[in-house]
């Protein structure tokens, strides 16, 4: 059952009925029977991996708990970390490494073969061990006491609306709320309401009609033009942000039903400056768990300590006391890269993205003095639109990474878009043609030009869901009629797809 | 006093949805055929009854298969029926009537299609009559559905704002209310026959139409577990089941036959499992039926009227002699694709 599907919105409501029923002590209890009945129809084979994660996580942090000992509680943080982060790994990465494997015996001309495993992803695996294993460090640094309760902890790995594409919470903020049983609160329903509808509209409207060309010229750009291939790759930016924030404004809006405010997980990431920004903008609670638990620890580590002072000998103080940075960056998006999935072209994704940073880094005041040359007011709004179209740039050769089926066709895309640009092609028909009918695309055109709107109000510090909220009742009421219903006239009727980062 | 009036405001709110929601169903969702065929299905009297999909309500013919297997036979084969979809079509068919056999028509594209077209295909479920049959379909088959295709029902048909009024006008009349196929809205090349056969007229010109071709690593275990609760249906009801796949175009089969043969190999695997006989009739010998690419509507092979009942008289008098145990299956079968189609 996908986010879209009515037995998802049905579970929802009838817990969303029960819970506020119930006393407020035996709440959370509902909470987690949802989550774990909902994970269920996935198969049984799912709860055995969740499982795991669940009363490990739980029994290695019991015994931290009454361990004094720093070694033991290190040990204990090692066994958990590699215990979960393994099992992420080994399904993520045990066929992938069997087929590089084959391929290299192939090359060496060697005569063996190892048979790819038949393993089976558990859903939304990559969002409850990162999730889960926050929780584990944060214990190991004491920042909280561990919960006593197993199954409370069990709601909290859990959570059905952010189980299966987060965002990726901590325990400390999402505790009070998941286990002490939230009051009914109208508001809580009508923005919930509002966060949902809208991202269904996103999802349904944008996000899969941008997807049929995307996917379509992306799928195989050996057959298309340079000019094609940029004209998909921005349809597959709106597809991409479309999805995975529509897909994540229903987990908010869900969440919000029951009282339970998540951490935002996107903010108008297009707007960027730059790609250390869009990274701050895009999937913000990977985000600062990359920050929180690799960057940070990797950057103070003694052996990082010892390269900065080396680096400082070596390359003078400026460049010395950036190079670790840059390595920190690299090493983050290598796992970023890493965690996107199992296959060349995510790694290349994560490294592109790091080796922009490192060097925009290095590069930093070299910048500033060029832009005094060259009389550049940096400060100024116009230079502002440079910077934001300049990062949209890179973040959409980055997702040719994302969406061409392998690193190589990523490759022939970007050969083609710079030898084999011919703009006439986009208008002799078959562009147009490939999967969407004209009014299709002029739904397409006139929602991208809503949500751009949209996005610039609440860059601009316009509150939506505020200002809607505070219109005569006959506004508000037309305009979440037209939410509700929006996706039937609206939605794009054909294959629609689950949402990709459900699949992680 | 402010909370309460917060209270009744939503609540009427949620009316006002559901209300303008109906409305729509009401102005916009077109009387479709899946209605009335429920309608002649629940009047009864059916001695044959047939399940499966458009290959079958366009290549059954229930009058003849009727005089072949000398009963009356009722033909439930409807575009899109899954066979989690025939699966339920029976079970209501079977409130009403008391067959003595139900022919379950496979085309291989079900098992290996995953259903994502899914809001395209609720014709049958919307047409179901209320009961507690439609609350287990619901659930086990619905509640996975994009909640447009459920809830807002009226998704497919938003585009028929302009025939509103017609539309209006035809929920009203006598013929709508008395299940009449005539104010169904069909290809105009179609002629619905009764009984659940859709007769279509030759002068439809060909579309080039092509099918899913046979992939085994697609197939949806949920499908063949419904094709197992289908046969035990019947077991129970003491029912003889056959399994059988209707003649395609032979022109598209000759491209791939090995790929035909591999479905084929596949369903009779899978009947044999059930201890259900699988007679398909796409090796059915030129000399018994003869036919070309030009008697069927599309490359994926649905068949026009006048070949359907052509098709039928053999299809009958084939299923009559299996069922009687009399068969003998080299007298209308060849062996394999190859055999009869040659390699591609």
């Amino acid at each position: 059952m996908s986010f879209i599907s009515v037995g998802y919105f049905m579970v929802i409501i009838g817990t969303m009925v029960l819970y506020y029923l119930l006393p407020k002590r035996f709440r959370w209890c509902i909470l987690l029977l949802m989550s774990i009945s909902f994970y269920l129809t996935y198969g049984i084979y799912c709860l055995y991996y969740i499982g795991f994660t669940i009363v490990s996580t739980y029994a290695i942090t019991r015994a931290m708990a009454v361990t004094t000992q720093k070694k033991t509680r290190k040990r204990l943080l090692l066994l958990g970390l590699f215990a979960n982060f393994g099992i992420l790994v080994f399904l993520k990465y045990c066929n992938f490494t069997i087929g590089n494997l084959n391929q290299l015996f192939t090359v060496f001309h060697i005569k063996m073969h190892i048979s790819k495993l038949g393993l089976l992803m558990p859903l939304g695996i990559s969002f409850y061990t990162f999730q889960t294993m926050s929780y584990l460090i944060d214990i190991y640094y004491q920042k909280y006491e561990p919960e006593k309760n197993i199954f409370k902890f069990a709601l909290f790995v859990s959570f059905l609306p952010q189980l299966l594409q987060g965002p990726i919470g901590r325990f400390d903020k999402l505790a009070p709320q998941l286990f002490e049983g939230n009051d009914f609160e109208i508001k809580n329903v009508e923005y919930g309401l509002q966060r949902i509808a809208w991202g269904l509209a996103k999802k349904l409207i944008l996000a899969d009609r941008a997807n049929v060309i995307a996917s379509a010229v992306l799928h195989s750009v050996s057959s298309y033009s340079g000019s094609q291939i940029v004209a998909a790759l921005l349809l597959f930016s709106i597809y991409e942000y479309c999805d995975f924030a529509g897909g994540i404004d229903v987990v908010i809006g869900c969440a919000e039903l029951f009282g339970i405010h998540f951490d935002e997980n996107f903010r108008q990431p297009y707007f960027s400056k730059s790609i250390g920004e869009f990274w701050r903008r895009w999937h913000i609670t990977l985000g600062t768990w990359m920050k929180d638990y690799v960057f940070y620890p990797f950057s103070i580590s003694k052996s990082m300590a010892r390269f900065g002072k080396y680096a400082k000998k070596k390359f003078g103080r400026k460049t010395g006391r950036v190079l670790p940075v840059c390595l920190a960056n690299l090493l983050i998006f290598f796992i970023v890269g890493v965690w996107h999935g199992a296959a060349w072209k995510y790694i290349l994704y994560g490294f592109y993205n790091g080796l922009i940073i490192a060097v925009s880094n290095l590069l930093k005041p070299h910048y500033e003095v060029w832009a005094k040359k060259c009389h550049i007011r940096t400060a100024a709004k116009g230079w502002g639109y440079v910077q934001m179209l300049r990062t949209f740039i890179l973040v959409n050769i980055g997702w040719l990474f994302d969406g061409c089926k392998t690193a190589t066709d990523a490759f022939i895309a970007m050969k083609r878009i710079v030898l084999d640009f011919h703009y006439h092609e986009l208008w002799d028909g078959r562009f147009l043609k490939l999967g969407l009918a004209m009014r299709d695309w002029k739904i397409l055109l006139i929602a991208t030009v809503i949500l751009l709107i949209t996005s610039i109000m609440k860059e601009r510090g316009v509150h939506l869901r505020d200002y809607i909220a505070a219109k005569p009742l006959v506004i508000r009421w037309a305009v979440y009629l037209l939410l509700v219903f929006a996706t039937a006239p609206f939605g794009y009727v054909g294959t629609t797809t689950e949402f990709m980062y459900a699949q992680f | 006093m402010k909370k309460k009036t917060t209270w009744i405001r939503a609540g009427i709110f949620l009316i006002l949805v559901i209300l303008l929601d109906q409305l729509l169903d009401y102005v916009l969702i077109q009387p479709g055929l899946a209605r009335t065929i429920f309608h002649e299905s629940a009047q009864g009297g059916y001695d044959i009854v047939a399940v499966g999909a458009s290959h079958g309500s366009y290549g059954i013919a229930s009058q003849e298969l009727g005089e072949e297997l000398d009963g009356r036979a009722m033909n439930l084969c409807m575009g899109g029926e899954y066979m989690y979809d025939a699966y339920y079509v029976l079970c209501e068919a079977l409130h009403h009537n008391k067959p003595k056999t139900v022919i379950l028509d496979v085309d291989y594209q079900y098992l290996i299609n995953q259903h994502d077209e899914s809001i395209l295909f609720n014709q049958i479920y919307n047409a179901y009559p209320a009961t507690f049959d439609k609350f287990r379909y619901f659930v086990t088959k619905m509640s996975k559905e994009e909640y447009r295709g459920v809830l807002l029902r009226w998704t497919n048909y938003w585009q028929c704002y302009k025939d509103i009024k017609t539309t209006i006008a035809k929920k009203n009349s006598q013929a709508y209310k008395t299940y009449d196929s005539a104010v169904v809205n069909m290809n105009p090349y179609d002629i619905y026959k009764g009984d659940g056969f859709i007769y279509r007229k030759s002068e439809y010109k060909k579309v080039a139409t092509e099918g899913l071709y046979w992939d085994e690593s697609k197939v949806d275990a949920n499908q063949c577990k419904y094709m197992k609760r289908i046969v035990n249906l019947c077991k129970r009801n003491n029912i003889q089941i056959i399994f059988t796949t209707v003649v395609q175009d032979p022109d598209s089969i000759a491209k791939y036959p090995e790929k035909f043969q591999a479905a084929h190999d596949y369903i009779e695997q899978l009947a044999a499992q059930y201890g259900v006989a699988y007679l398909d009739f796409n090796l059915l010998t030129y000399d018994r039926f003869a036919r070309k690419t030009e008697d069927f509507y599309d490359k994926e092979g649905h068949m026009y009227g006048e070949t359907a009942i052509q098709f039928t008289k053999v299809y009958g008098e084939v299923i009559g002699q299996s069922l009687d145990n009399t068969l003998n299956l080299q007298d209308y079968f060849a062996q394999t694709y190859k055999d009869l189609y040659g390699q591609s």
